[in-house]
């Protein structure tokens, strides 16, 4: 065979003939790599090590659309109700948490304004129910209030629980009138995030542990929003919600047992149409009964009310969060279609009784407090406020007189004492990474002015 | 005047150099010298003398070729410029340098007197890129800059105005309290800083009841904060004007600034931490015929 070389020398090289929309053969003019240490070639496509996704690029810039893989195992359907309870479950405990050991906060502390400034966990050691589990019956605890963070639900003390404690301490002692009637109603207001809700909580942890009567309205939206039964009552012309009232029944039963065990009734009173229960019975069967039945419910709630107002029975505490939610109309509507009044609704009506003093117990302290998320309520700030309400406002008349002659606690925002005393526990939870020097104090504590909520979030958020 | 290297280029590229090499240049005109600033007169005669240079004896020249590099760029008295001034920071780069805020105050020339200087059209942002080398130059430690760097740097400077560059001195007024304002998109922001404990009213309110979102309260502080200053200081502001968020960085610029009348030292760390910049992005208007500032209406067959 000719040598090709010669061949090549005297030849000008073959033109190569390639398709003009195929790559050109890859042809290299000059190397100075003797071909044999050349590197191989590279191989298309993304080096190994990229997290490029071939298969996925190809199909975008092609606009192929590649058909889905079908789902072989479908993710079943919520059941009725199983949305709701994700939402509003209350997780009070996180393993992952690092414990910190902390004092209790135990019914001797009450009105102790020497424990201010310190954070204390709530009573744990107890034989069957604990405090926590009925204060969850309660529905005292929320979402949203940071308790999944931490090892155990703990609270700080602040000087509004001092204040707060005093109400109580002022009913145990009796320094009310000569025949022993005490009551003592207030109202929590605040700016928002500022731990009205957490003080509501510390009362009853403490009326819990005295062994009080708590009747605890946890969201007074959940009455007004028409979103349970209500019906029209002829005598006091009134709207009951039988639905409601029954789970409230439920709830006071499961918190209180032990007090209801020991509350006799005093004398004899109709239950329903039909029904009567003696004097002497104890107010739990009495309960237990009107649970099962909700036409029983409001009669029952009434005997339980009247009973505590009786001489001898026990103090009670009776709390209402979200006070704004019921000076408004409600979104329940009469026959001829007009909305009703909040107040016309019985379990807002008897609240408000209880608050201004229409009606009271024989010992007992009925706790509001205010809510920021919710639509404006003139009326409602201006008797807060309690200034002069100019005759051209048009407020609503029936608000300033529900909460007349109710002690009005201004929560306010954290001393610096206390912010420190919860910046702590946030860093010895291990929740706050940074650590807790005069500088961070002081830049997280102005950043959140002071305010409890905002303080939480200064303190997880990392700084950007 | 010092000679240094870069004088000697500049007077080479800029006062006595012809085009093109001498034995074939057949321009008719001279190249009159340019003089950097009035005071460095040379004789405008050295220009015609230098036409009787010995040449190079290395090869005899067949065709014209020029004597600056920058010939063929289209304006090579701009280039030789630059390219000396890039020659000039290059040699002292690894001269320490102070703060931009600390340097000397200078005012270069205007683009109108450079162009008188080079002689030919020079666009802004290739003065910009001459200023930005003057700048850079002029950061040099003034205790430790080269004699030559100094008069390059004289060549370009405004001689100074004293009746311009007198400007009241803010001072703390008898009370203690340092006064300034600040803006952001419409708002105005009133700011009077005491020394204190930390407390912050905004319109007589507390900062948590007049900014309830915790950004916003960040922004108010954000000088205090960088500065490590939150708890010394208190803080009085009067805010009119805009919304939320133009409100709260009103009120950051005009804390920065009066922090600054009490510390002046504090310029650096407020500068980074962007309190000292003023943002005078505004809403732009709608204008007839537009949805919006820039929005057109979609087209409609008919």
């Amino acid at each position: 065979m000719v040598p090709r070389i010669p061949w090549r020398c005297l030849r000008t090289p073959p033109q190569v003939i390639t398709h003009p929309l195929k790559p050109r053969p890859h042809l290299h003019n000059f190397t100075t790599t003797p071909p044999l240490a050349a590197k191989p070639l590279k191989a298309k496509g993304p080096p190994p090590g990229s997290k490029m996704n071939v298969e996925k690029q190809r199909s975008q810039s092609n606009k192929i659309r590649i058909k889905k893989k079908p789902i072989t195992v479908q993710k079943p359907a919520y059941q009725i109700g199983q949305r709701k309870e994700l939402r509003k479950r209350i997780v009070l405990s996180n393993t992952n948490a690092i414990p910190v050991v902390l004092p209790t906060m135990t019914a001797d502390l009450i009105g102790n304004a020497d424990a201010a400034g310190a954070m204390f966990e709530l009573p744990s050691e107890e034989g069957g129910d604990t405090i926590v589990d009925r204060l969850r019956a309660l529905e005292a605890f929320q979402t949203k209030q940071h308790w999944p963070f931490f090892h155990r639900p703990c609270t700080l003390f602040r000087r509004e629980t001092v204040e707060v404690g005093r109400l109580l301490e002022r009913v145990m002692k009796r320094e009310g009138t000569e025949d022993g009637r005490v009551n003592e109603r207030a109202i929590l207001h605040g700016y928002y995030g500022c731990g009205r809700s957490i003080l509501l909580l510390q009362a009853m942890t403490w009326a819990l542990q005295k062994d009080w009567v708590v009747v605890a309205i946890p969201n007074a939206q959940d009455l007004v929003i028409g979103h349970t039964e209500y019906e029209l009552e002829g005598n006091s012309h009134l709207w009951l919600q039988r639905a409601y009232t029954t789970d409230l029944l439920r709830k006071i039963l499961k918190a209180n047992q032990k007090a209801l065990k020991r509350m006799n009734l005093s004398q004899n009173y109709r239950l329903g149409r039909m029904e009567e229960v003696k004097k002497g019975v104890a107010m739990k069967e009495v309960l237990e009964k009107a649970v099962q039945d909700p036409l029983l419910a409001w009669d029952a709630f009434n005997i339980l009310l009247s009973e505590l107002g009786q001489p001898g029975s026990p103090p009670a505490l009776f709390t209402l969060d979200n006070l704004n939610q019921i000076s408004l109309p409600s979104k329940y509507r009469d026959p001829s279609f007009n909305l009703i009044h909040s107040h016309d609704l019985a379990l807002p009506n008897t609240f408000l009784a209880y608050l201004s003093g229409k009606r009271s117990f024989h010992r007992g302290v009925t706790l509001a407090a205010t809510s920021s998320k919710c639509s404006r309520t003139l009326a409602l700030d201006a008797a807060l406020e309690g200034r002069e309400v100019d005759p051209y406002e048009r407020l609503d008349p029936r608000v300033g007189p529900s909460i007349e002659g109710a002690r009005i606690i201004h929560v306010d925002s954290l001393s610096k004492a206390e912010a420190k005393a919860l910046m702590d526990y946030y860093n010895e939870s291990g929740i706050m990474k940074d650590t807790v020097d005069i500088t961070t104090f002081n830049e997280k504590y102005a950043v959140s002015a002071g305010n409890p909520k905002d303080l939480f979030g200064t303190c997880l958020r990392m700084r950007q | 005047m010092a000679a240094g290297a870069f004088l000697r280029r500049c007077h080479r590229t800029l006062v006595d150099i012809p085009r093109l090499t001498p034995q074939l240049t057949s321009h008719p005109h001279h190249h009159y010298p340019r003089f950097l600033t009035t005071t460095t007169a040379t004789p405008a005669s050295t220009a015609l003398t230098d036409f009787s240079q010995p040449l190079p004896e290395v090869a005899p020249r067949t065709r014209l070729t020029p004597l600056s590099p920058s010939y063929y760029t289209g304006s090579p008295e701009y280039y030789d410029n630059l390219l000396a001034l890039q020659d000039l920071l290059r040699s002292h780069q690894a001269l320490p340098t102070i703060h931009g805020d600390d340097a000397p105050g200078v005012q270069w020339k205007t683009l109108e007197e450079y162009r008188l200087i080079i002689g030919d059209q020079v666009k802004p942002s290739r003065y910009n890129k001459i200023v930005r080398i003057l700048d850079r130059l002029n950061r040099i430690d003034p205790a430790i800059m080269p004699a030559e760097t100094k008069a390059a740097l004289a060549l370009y400077a405004r001689p100074e105005n004293p009746e311009l560059r007198r400007r009241a001195e803010r001072t703390v007024d008898n009370f203690g309290r340092a006064y300034a304002i600040g803006r952001r998109k419409t708002a105005v922001a009133r700011v009077f800083l005491v020394e204190g404990e930390g407390e912050v009213l905004v319109n007589g309110l507390p900062i948590v009841k007049k900014f309830s979102r915790m950004h916003d309260r960040e922004s108010v502080l954000w000088p205090l904060i960088v500065s490590g200053r939150v708890d010394k200081y208190n803080v009085f502001a009067v805010v009119k004007g805009g919304g939320k968020t133009g409100q709260a960085e009103a009120c950051t610029l005009a804390i920065a600034r009066a922090l600054r009348i009490h510390e002046p030292a504090l310029k650096h760390v407020l500068r980074e931490a962007g309190c000292v910049t003023v943002d005078h992005r505004q809403v732009e208007r709608k204008k007839p015929g537009h949805v919006k500032a820039r929005k057109m209406p979609a087209w409609v067959k008919r």
